[in-house]
């Protein structure tokens, strides 16, 4: 029997080693020059383009190495790659997730011109790329704290109602967390939720979650992947001050229709796209919606039966190629949410962007892209009280220009250099009675409006094999404008109503207060051999938007507030420094890095402080200064039969509130934990096919609980108990983890691309505490402990995918 | 479609009906931290400041004996209060009373030396809001801890008013509920034992308030004060004593965001809780302060009668049965209530 299993090995060893050895003849050879003359001494060039055969779109982000050599680049935003190589015969190979990989062989005595066309690869090969990045991209690229993943990549993690998500995937990695089940956005490194710059397709996301933050509004048919900047933002990127989060969405099919979908319990999806003109103008439409509310009528609990959630969304792209150097791409996205919760509270909001870029090749060094975005962010909050019923809307809008170059030189320099300017517009923010027997007032509140205009350059400069730099400088301004009444406050003691001493009217729309200041950026890389490098990282972050929410955690419903002339723009300075490794021909990639970031101007609140239509809300808010520091580890699992990743994270984040008077000190002007503080955070990721078409997910995560103020006696004021709460944020809700699974079904009828997933989110059913928080209960008169839990037990899924 | 609904009402419940659970979340009790709580009103007194210390989380603070209390009228006239139970202390009205416009001061010396003192408050000359209480009884539909829907019925305390346009005006409702209860009279006995009244701060109402420059009418209609669950206590005659409260703005502020930290319900929308600062604080050390209000509010009560026959339910009760004996101890001697006294009420 042993000897059996003996033999059986050897056979398919003998197999392997036959295909792969018939694989190295198949490749097809191509010359450059002539092997008889050339130069021993110099460095060859070898250039091109890189596009999928189905609708001639550059590819951005193909991974094209040397076999043996370990040595590659990646295509650029323009599908274009440059690599230099002494002369000589080399084993070329170019790869990019769900695209069938392409070999030559290369003999290269001159410089030469190699296009590339990719096609779709069978399903049968995925599981030997996990990765759409060059392999050993951690090691060589010269940014610390990037995280990419590509929508193929993060497909085969257990979904959420039976959706792949963007920012789901994003809390699997290293350095980025979120407050809650629940709660709107995310944290990286220490960072509130609004020093996140969320992009998709250049345009500027105020709120990136559906259903309170339990799905991303970015939706995966139309996603084609996503990048976050955690450690070291490039000078073209600014406005916040932590991260930068690029979604880049798909354009539509160039030569032939398509049509995608899924079709869930609560929700479904579909996208079609296709050819308007073949091969020079393409559609995009890919929609969300969900259709809850006629079961929600059916459950027997009437806080349940009363209760209305939904929500959709809509992308629209469509491209226009006249000719290989000139591309224009216009996109649109509408997202809606609607809750409503029982007679109690109900909300609304939405999110319109429209974008328009124009990209050209200028030469072989030089292309531009020029972009024109405009967008829409509302939200109404409902209070359905019934004699105080209300409707409360805010929002923003903004137009936005910005215009790069980019120059790449061979492969050692690539300069981005251009400018871009931005026009904030606060909503006003009204109060109107909702329903007949409200009582309320009308009121309206006039909210500031801003101009951000910002310069830079940036070069990635490869010094030698081993040493390269990326350096940047951003000089960004901003202007509060008018027009606008500013009120003026007594000196020397707190902002409070009493203390206003008077107001300016400031007509026109000129400058009423300006901010400005550089921003450099630098990262060094020191590739210690082709498997370990090392990285650091500096950056200087201006942030003058800010997010204004004093409830538990970030809801839609907060209020977006430009820097005025009391509220000082947000300054980070970045410190960040890593050392990665990959082992087993890049089978394993490893790193660590750790972060130290300190902040001024940093936002809190007074206690109990009254923001919602606030005519002088500067009285409410409070500025000081923040720090956060951390270790990321991560380890990754490429290829074999087991792939994924684990990433473990230590880190601080502090608030130091420390004003001349009592009022403007919290917890004595000491440092205390930010509200989104979670020390440790471990998440556990990993896949594997089962025979041809089963593929199995599995997903751990764990953190520490955030910080609440608790209470720690009470007293008795007339009839009413009345806790006395602690210093803020001395205490933590219980810790959170979780388990999820899934199973993935592929071809499910045949002939179709099809697929049934089917998924358990919370597979141990754990309540993980959202809250703490005190209420009396129906027979005493003191406030207990409760702990509320968004997610109570499993939540089970079921989505059918197709794909025509 | 069966198994789709059954699917998505388990996920339903798990989004939202298995959400809330009690909670033993340890924290280190804040001990001795000073409470001085007290209301002079225009009432015929008397009237009664509340001193203690606190003691832990689920607890009413213990009470603080031996200090020296006086208030103070804006004429300069004062009058001390005596201990009249451990840490309530009492103003009989022998030279200070509260009228309407007039301002008062707490001063407060403790044991220690310490010596606390209020704000000047001054009592809203507006008038009242025109109250009238009334109720009706309602059911709801519940999951027990057993996982069994069952019918839970409630008497819904509510309000119609109409507020005064005074501009310093501030308006707060409190409730609170006294109770008959007729223990066992047994067959053949001499006498049957006492009556009990029973008077209880309700548990979970409302705290209402209103800010008339907040609103467009003056007139509040359907505000509901209470939703009091259904129990034995309805067997005999229920009164609810509503207490109307004219505030000055700072009172209002201070129960405004006593009305925030009490009534939350763990949800985003929540604020951060606090501690409330009060108006009374150390004289030689302002950052030092005490737990409370020292409140000075025009009061006017109005009460609603709930009797046996609105409730639509049986009740247990204490009637003699052979076969039955009920085994609840205030059946034998009522005068283990809390709250509870053999003193019928005048108004009762």
């Amino acid at each position: 029997m042993k000897g059996m299993h003996l033999k059986g090995g050897l056979v398919v060893c003998i197999c392997l080693v036959v295909v792969s050895a018939t694989l190295r003849a198949q490749a097809p050879v191509v010359y450059f020059g002539d092997s008889t003359r050339y130069d021993a001494g110099r460095r060859y060039i070898v250039t091109g383009t890189v596009i999928q055969s189905e609708d001639k779109v550059p590819l951005a982000g193909v991974a094209l190495y040397v076999d043996g050599l370990k040595f590659g680049k990646n295509s650029d935003q323009y599908g274009r790659y440059f690599i230099e190589l002494p002369p000589g015969n080399y084993r070329f190979v170019v790869r990019y997730l769900g695209k069938a990989h392409i070999v030559r062989q290369l003999y290269i005595f001159a410089n030469g011109v190699l296009n590339f066309e990719m096609t779709e690869k069978p399903e049968a090969l995925e599981e030997l790329v996990i990765s759409a990045r060059r392999v050993d991209e951690n090691i060589n690229e010269v940014v610390t704290g990037i995280a990419k993943l590509n929508i193929t990549e993060i497909r085969r993690m257990p979904a959420f109602l039976g959706e792949v998500d963007v920012l789901k995937s994003l809390q699997t990695l290293p350095g980025v967390a979120n407050v809650g089940e629940g709660s709107s956005g995310f944290n990286v490194r220490g960072g509130r939720v609004d020093q996140n710059l969320v992009l998709m397709d250049e345009g500027q996301i105020f709120n990136s979650s559906h259903a309170l933050g339990l799905l991303s509004n970015f939706n995966p048919d139309v996603v084609e992947d996503f990048t976050l900047y955690k450690g070291n933002m490039p000078a073209q990127y600014g406005g916040r001050s932590s991260s930068v989060l690029t979604v880049r969405t798909r354009s539509g099919d160039m030569s032939k229709e398509k049509v995608k979908g899924g079709i869930g319990l609560m929700s479904s999806r579909l996208a079609i796209e296709g050819p308007l003109i073949k091969d020079k103008l393409s559609y995009l439409v890919g929609t969300r919606f969900s259709y809850s509310d006629w079961l929600l009528k059916t459950v027997a609990n009437t806080d349940i039966r009363n209760s209305r959630a939904s929500f959709y969304d809509v992308n629209l792209n469509v491209e226009y190629r006249p000719n290989t150097t000139h591309t224009l791409t216009g996109t649109f996205y509408n997202g809606y949410d609607r809750f409503r919760y029982s007679k109690d509270f109900g909300y609304r909001y939405s999110t319109m962007l429209g974008t328009l870029k124009w990209k050209v090749i200028l030469g072989e060094q030089w292309s531009a892209s020029t972009s024109l975005v405009v967008g829409d962010y509302a939200s109404t909050l409902y209070d359905l009280d019934p004699s105080n019923a209300r409707a409360l809307n805010n929002g923003i809008q903004y137009h936005q220009f910005k215009q790069n170059f980019l120059f790449a030189k061979g492969e050692k320099h690539a300069v981005n250099l251009g400018g871009e300017a931005v026009l904030y517009r606060g909503k006003p923010e009204t109060s109107r009675p909702y329903g007949d027997n409200s009582t309320t007032v009308p009121v309206t509140v006039q909210k500031d409006k801003g101009r951000e205009f910002a310069i830079y350059a940036n070069e990635e400069w490869a010094i030698s094999s081993r040493f390269s730099v990326a350096a940047g400088l951003r000089y960004s301004l901003f202007q509060y404008v008018g027009p606008d009444t500013v009120h003026t406050y007594q000196t020397g003691v707190p902002k409070s109503e009493r203390t206003i001493t008077g107001s300016e009217f400031h007509s026109g729309s000129g400058a009423i207060a300006t901010h400005h200041g550089p921003e450099p950026r630098l990262s060094f890389r020191l590739g210690l051999n082709p498997n370990q490098s090392l990285k650091a990282s500096y950056n200087r972050l201006r942030q003058y938007i800010h997010l204004i929410s004093n409830g538990t955690a970030p809801t839609p419903v907060d209020i977006w507030q430009v820097s005025n002339t009391f509220l000082m723009p947000q300054v980070a300075d970045n410190y960040s420094l890593g050392y990665f490794r990959n082992a087993n021909s890049n089978m394993y990639e490893t790193s660590i890095e750790a972060f130290y970031k300190l902040t001024r101007n940093v936002i809190d609140y007074k206690d109990f402080a009254q923001l919602l239509l606030n005519r002088h809300i500067e009285t409410e808010l409070l500025q000081g200064n923040g720090k956060s520091y951390g270790i990321e580890l991560y380890a990754k699992k490429n290829t074999g039969t087991w792939t994924g990743w684990v990433s473990y994270t230590w880190s601080r984040a502090f608030v130091q509130m420390n004003g001349a008077a009592v009022e403007e000190r919290i917890n004595n002007g000491d440092w205390y934990a930010a509200s989104y503080d979670k020390p440790h955070n471990l998440s556990f990721t990993t896949n594997r096919k089962i025979g041809k078409n089963i593929r199995f997910g599995l997903n751990y995560t764990y953190s520490t609980g955030r910080p609440i103020s608790a209470s720690i006696a009470s007293y008795q004021s007339g009839s009413v108990s009345v806790p006395i709460y602690s210093d803020r944020n001395v205490y933590r809700i219980p810790a959170y983890t979780r388990f999820d699974v899934s199973l993935t079904f592929n071809e499910v009828f045949k002939k179709i691309d099809d697929s049934l997933t089917i998924s358990l989110y919370n597979v141990l059913g754990r309540k993980n505490a959202y809250s703490i928080f005190y209420q009396r209960t129906d027979t005493g008169t003191i406030p207990v402990a409760y702990k509320l839990s968004v997610l109570g037990s499993i939540l089970p899924s079921v989505t059918y995918n197709f794909n025509f | 479609m069966r198994f789709a609904r059954q699917l998505f009402i388990a996920l339903l419940f798990a989004l939202v009906a298995s959400c809330k659970e009690p909670y033993d979340f340890a924290t280190a009790p804040f001990i001795d931290g000073i409470v001085i709580d007290g209301l002079i009103d225009d009432g015929p007194g008397p009237w009664f400041v509340n001193i203690g210390t606190t003691v832990a989380a689920e607890r009413k603070q213990k009470p603080l004996q031996g200090a020296s209390v006086k208030i103070t009228d804006q004429d300069r006239s004062f009058e001390y209060l005596r201990e009249v139970s451990p840490g309530r202390y009492q103003l009989d009205g022998f030279i200070v009373r509260g009228n309407p416009g007039n301002s008062y001061t707490l001063d407060v010396t403790l044991p220690n030396g310490n010596h606390y003192k209020s704000t000047s408050e001054t009592m809203p000359t507006g008038s009242s809001a025109s109250d009238s209480v009334y109720f009706d009884v309602s059911t709801r539909k519940m999951v027990s801890s057993e996982n069994v829907e069952i019918n839970v019925w409630y008497v819904n305390i509510r309000l119609n008013t109409l507020l005064s346009e005074a501009k310093d005006a501030r308006y707060r409702w409190g409730i609170d509920e006294v109770y008959s209860v007729y223990p066992t009279c047994w067959p053949g006995s001499i006498s049957c034992p006492k009556i009990c009244y029973v008077y209880q701060p309700t548990s979970r109402f409302n705290i209402a308030l209103a800010d008339p420059s907040q609103l467009i009418d003056p007139k509040i209609n359907n505000l509901l004060l209470q939703e009091r669950s259904v129990d034995e206590s309805f067997n005999g005659r229920h009164y609810f004593n509503v207490t109307q409260y004219v505030m000055n703005p700072e009172t209002y502020q201070y129960w405004k965001r006593v009305q925030e930290i009490v009534v939350k319900k763990g949800s985003i929308f929540d604020t951060p809780p606090a501690r409330i600062r009060g108006n009374i604080s150390n004289e030689d050390n302002p950052s030092d302060y005490a737990f409370g209000y020292f409140e000075a509010s025009r009061t006017r009560v109005s009460r609603v009668r709930v009797d046996r026959g609105y409730i639509p339910i049986q009740l247990p009760s204490c009637d003699y049965n052979a076969q039955i004996p009920s085994n609840s101890n205030y059946c034998y001697d009522c005068t283990i209530l809390e709250g509870s006294t053999l003193i019928e009420p005048d108004w009762f």
